[in-house]
């Protein structure tokens, strides 16, 4: 008999045979488990029986390979992101990908749940960094595709399928990276702005002869979370911050080039050059701050958010976030509708990408709802991404299109033909 | 397989009787893509002009039992063209429309028959372009770049196809319409937009694609550092790469083709330079001399003779016609000749031309160099007179014996070119018997009957007619 109060069973493999020797069982006995790394994407998707094992990556931490002339890494898929980058940094490199909580999160968990931030758009996002991996499907099968090398078609390139995939298709076991220098130096432009004139200014970035590596776009709730959460002090107001990197004197020349471009675009708000030590800071907020921010008890939040600001609107912020995907062009009416639904947001804007939290459980389903329909105007979709403890079921994490879920499920019906693996996470 | 009238009247019916070929010496030019090692003559070829005629062809393909192949300029080097197993290709050349061009929010919509470098000329005028361009750019389509996932000289900086193309239209090998991915953001799902590029055909055909449109860099530096031999100039790239300097683009040209190249374009070579490295660094204006400074002296270094920059405009454009052009000139060395597409770790380049010079030597074949040496990936170019068939045999040896050192040296054997049917016997040396199983099942989610590119890149999917294709030998070849 089953007892249904203890905890799920824990299973840690130390190497890739024990992987294969436990998802095989899983598979004999049509066993249903979760991979997991860091644990961060726990609540993404629809949500999973409770009482499923956990197979942890965590223990399969090493570097397997790292020809660092060759700018290439190949580690194990529980290493976490910031023993990676300790490990690139020795070397002066790094992997330019935003993942929050790096000290927890994993090289394979990140991948499966494609997490990245704004510097993507410049700098690349997974899909751009994986150059090829092993992996363990749910038939206990160990299958790799790709290579070492940083220029290779052989072969399908599954390791597309692997980015975003949540852990149910495979479980991911090893991945060779492709890394890059780390820059001398970065700093990041402040430019404050009004609502109004949000499309007017990202409109003019499209020109600009400077090489942002980042832009974001935070509404003015935004910049009171990431004050609060990184010790800033941005003006409460809509603003953008424009990241540079590259030689002292390139970052330099840049910081001073954009302002005066966007002096001629209009008269924005406060604009400044934050100061370079504020530099991490600012990353880690924009890249944080959003999707950590339930790790705070909803009381200190308020608390914190009505002692700053009294005209803050809500006191029950929830922790719902969601991904909205549209033309960069529709941000500014996009940011418009929602923020009068009372959600936070931050912008990718060259991805033409809108995070948000949402104010209220209670109104979530609702508000949503009505996201969607907006983004319909401009072709857009959303995502739930994290949904919290309280699920409210009649939310949909995902607006695929009938054909993607069709080609999605004969995917997993290949590589997890008895949906062991996170059965129904990503669709039922 | 004859063709069947019935099959070519309901064709016909489609796309109309002037947009199909069926004539025996007509087809003959559709034999063969760049790689005529192996040929084999479609039964019937048709141009549509839309993606509702495609549906409508494929759907008739199935209903007649006959397999069908995607062709757009046919400079595959592998051989992704050939109609293994006879069958109808479906050549896109006609549909070349650039359905929308996007500068705000960085895109376009393009028809895959659209010549590569057309989209960028016309985005040019507002300084923007596409950003892949693989050599043969004045003539290959975005629907082949995107199942080649094509390469080129600025892919060094700027990345592959699949780095640029972030949505399609594809017709399913069942007829199927679908739209995967598209301009904004990154809709829910998996990325099969990912998955199709580099499929060469096997998943279905590409009938739009949207691409990201690429501003133009501020400023250029083009520099050419003249070796006294092929080793101190592919060390001079590993310096350079292992410094962590990525120029927008570092191709390496030995002394054979150094040699025709002057032939044909009087740039003012040194004929007796053992190899000459073009370095291009592009981006903001306050920064490219800084790169280039020390590029300059990592080669200096390594003992580079000379390196010369380019003064102007002119001085540079005729320098990159001389690289992208440099498969013309080989004419000059040779009858005929082969070009190979291995991959190798960046920092093994030394020892991967000591092998091919090795090689060269083993066999009596001579062979030149010309490649994306900043990424690894080499492209050895075997010459040799095709009336000879001992020589072509010692070719072929030769051509294999490179391409198992980039494989003991942890690369691959294609980086650009794809595998077609030319490299499919590499594959198991490769990969396991799981990762082609699950290479073919996915393949199967697509392209279950295996009636659309059968016979390409996975072995397993043989034993469909390879036996009909004519097996004659190393061609004349375009390169790189
Ligand atoms: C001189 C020369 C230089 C070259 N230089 C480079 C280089 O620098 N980098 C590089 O990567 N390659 C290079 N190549 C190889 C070749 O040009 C590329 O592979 C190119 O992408 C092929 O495009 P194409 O339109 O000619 O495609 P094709 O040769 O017609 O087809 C190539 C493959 O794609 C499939 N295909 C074509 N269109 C579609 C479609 N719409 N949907 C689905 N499948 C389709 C075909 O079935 C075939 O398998 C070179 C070739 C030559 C001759």
């Amino acid at each position: 008999m089953s007892d249904v109060t203890s905890d799920p069973p824990q299973l840690t493999p130390t190497c890739e045979t024990e992987v294969i020797a436990l998802i095989k069982e899983s598979y004999e006995q049509s066993r249903a488990i979760v991979v997991t790394g860091g644990g961060h994407f726990e609540t993404y998707g629809y949500p999973l029986d409770s009482n499923l094992a956990k197979l942890s990556t965590v223990n399969l931490n090493q570097v397997i390979d790292y020809p660092s002339r060759d700018m290439t890494i190949t580690v194990e898929a529980g290493m976490s992101i910031a023993a990676l980058q300790h490990e690139l940094a020795k070397e002066g490199q790094r992997l330019p990908i935003d993942v929050p909580c790096a000290e927890t999160a994993t090289v394979g968990g990140a991948i499966a749940a494609n997490v990245f931030g704004s510097r993507g758009y410049q700098l690349g996002t997974w899909r751009d960094y994986l150059l090829g991996f092993s992996a363990v499907d749910g038939q206990g099968r160990l299958f790799k595709a790709g290579g070492r090398v940083v220029k290779n078609v052989a072969g399908y390139d599954l390791g597309k399928l692997m980015i975003g995939s949540h852990g149910t298709l495979a479980a991911l076991t090893q991945m060779t990276l492709k890394v890059k220098p780390i820059p001398e130096t970065g700093q990041f432009l402040y430019v404050g702005l009004k609502e109004s004139e949000i499309e007017t200014y990202l409109s003019s970035l499209v020109r600009t002869e400077t090489i942002p590596v980042s832009v974001d776009l935070i509404t003015p709730e935004m910049a009171n979370l990431l004050s609060i959460d990184q010790s800033l002090e941005l003006p409460i107001e809509f603003g953008l911050l424009i990241g540079f990197e590259g030689t002292p004197r390139e970052v330099a020349w840049q910081l001073e080039k954009i302002q005066t471009e966007i002096n001629t675009v209009g008269k924005p708000g406060v604009m400044f050059a934050i100061e370079e030590q504020f530099t991490d800071a600012v990353c880690k907020g924009l890249s944080e701050t959003l999707s950590s921010w339930k790790s705070l008890s909803n009381e200190d939040q308020v608390k914190k958010l009505e002692k700053g600001h009294s005209d803050f609107r809500s006191s029950t912020y929830g922790n719902i976030t969601f991904q909205a995907s549209l033309k960069p062009s529709a941000i500014e009416k996009f940011v418009k509708t929602a923020r009068t639904q009372g959600c936070v947001m931050q912008s990718l804007v060259q991805f033409g990408i809108v995070r948000g939290l949402l104010p209220d459980m209670n109104t979530a389903a609702q508000v949503i709802g009505s996201l969607r329909e907006e983004l319909k105007k401009f072709n857009g979709s959303l995502v739930v991404i994290q949904s919290g403890p309280q699920w409210d079921s009649t939310i949909d994490p995902f607006d695929y299109d009938s054909l993607m879920l069709t080609y999605m499920r004969k995917i997993k019906e290949k590589l997890d033909p008895r949906n062991i693996l996170a059965p129904g996470k990503l669709f039922k | 397989m004859t063709s069947s009238i019935p099959l070519i009247n309901a064709l016909s019916d489609i796309v109309g009787k002037d947009h199909l070929l069926y004539d025996a010496e007509e087809l003959l030019v559709y034999e063969c893509d760049g790689y005529i090692v192996e040929k084999k003559c479609p039964d019937v070829v048709v141009f549509p002009i839309s993606t509702a005629e495609i549906v409508e062809i494929v759907k008739t393909c199935n209903r007649f039992e006959v397999p069908f192949v995607p062709r757009g300029a046919g400079t595959s080097l592998a051989g992704g063209c050939l109609p293994v197993g006879g069958g109808v290709m479906i050549a896109l050349t006609r549909m070349r429309e650039i359905h929308e061009v996007n500068l705000r929010d960085g895109y376009a919509v393009v028809d895959p028959g659209l010549v590569n470098v057309h989209l960028t000329r016309e985005v040019s005028g507002d300084g923007f372009h596409y950003a892949p361009d693989p050599s043969s750019q004045g003539a290959c389509t975005i629907g082949g770049n995107v199942a080649t996932n094509s390469g080129g000289p600025h892919t060094l900086k700027y990345g592959v196809t699949v780095n640029h193309v972030t949505g399609i239209e594809v017709v399913l090998p069942d007829g199927t319409v679908a739209n995967w991915g598209g301009p904004a953001g990154m809709p829910p799902g998996f990325d099969l937009t990912g998955l199709f590029v580099g499929s060469e055909g096997t998943f279905g055909i590409c009938t739009k694609a949207t691409v990201r449109l690429t501003r133009n860099p501020a400023a250029y530096r083009t520099m050419l550092g003249i070796f006294d031999d092929i080793q101190t100039a592919t060390r001079a790239i590993s310096e350079i790469i292992g410094a962590g300097i990525v120029p927008a683009a570092l191709e390496l040209m030995d002394q054979g083709i150094i040699q025709a190249v002057e032939a044909a374009f009087k740039f003012g070579f040194p004929l007796d330079a053992g190899a000459v490295v073009l370095i291009e660094v592009d981006g903001l204006e306050v920064s490219v001399d800084d790169e280039a400074a020390r590029i300059k002296e990592l080669c200096h270094q390594v003992g580079v003779r000379e390196m010369r920059t380019a003064n102007s405009e002119a001085e540079r454009l005729l320098l990159w016609k001389c690289r992208k052009q440099a498969f013309g000139a080989i004419g000059r060395l040779s009858p005929s000749f082969c070009t190979q597409d291995g991959v190798v770790p960046r920092t093994r380049l030394p020892e991967i031309l000591q092998f091919i010079e090795k090689t060269s030597q083993k066999y009596d074949i001579r062979i030149v160099n010309v490649f994306h040496a900043g990424d690894g990936n080499i492209h050895p170019i075997l010459l040799f007179d095709e009336r000879d068939q001992a020589q072509i045999q010692r070719v072929i040896e030769a051509g294999d014996e490179i391409l198992n050192k980039c494989i003991e040296l942890g690369g691959s054997v294609t980086g650009e070119h794809g595998i077609g049917v030319e490299k499919i016997n590499f594959m198991p040396k490769l990969f396991s018997e799981n990762d082609l199983t699950v290479m073919q099942e996915i393949r199967e989610v697509f392209n279950p009957e295996g009636n659309c590119s059968p016979c390409k890149m996975l072995p397993t999917a043989g034993a469909c007619g390879m036996e009909q294709i004519e097996r004659s030998h190393p061609g004349r070849q375009a390169a790189l």
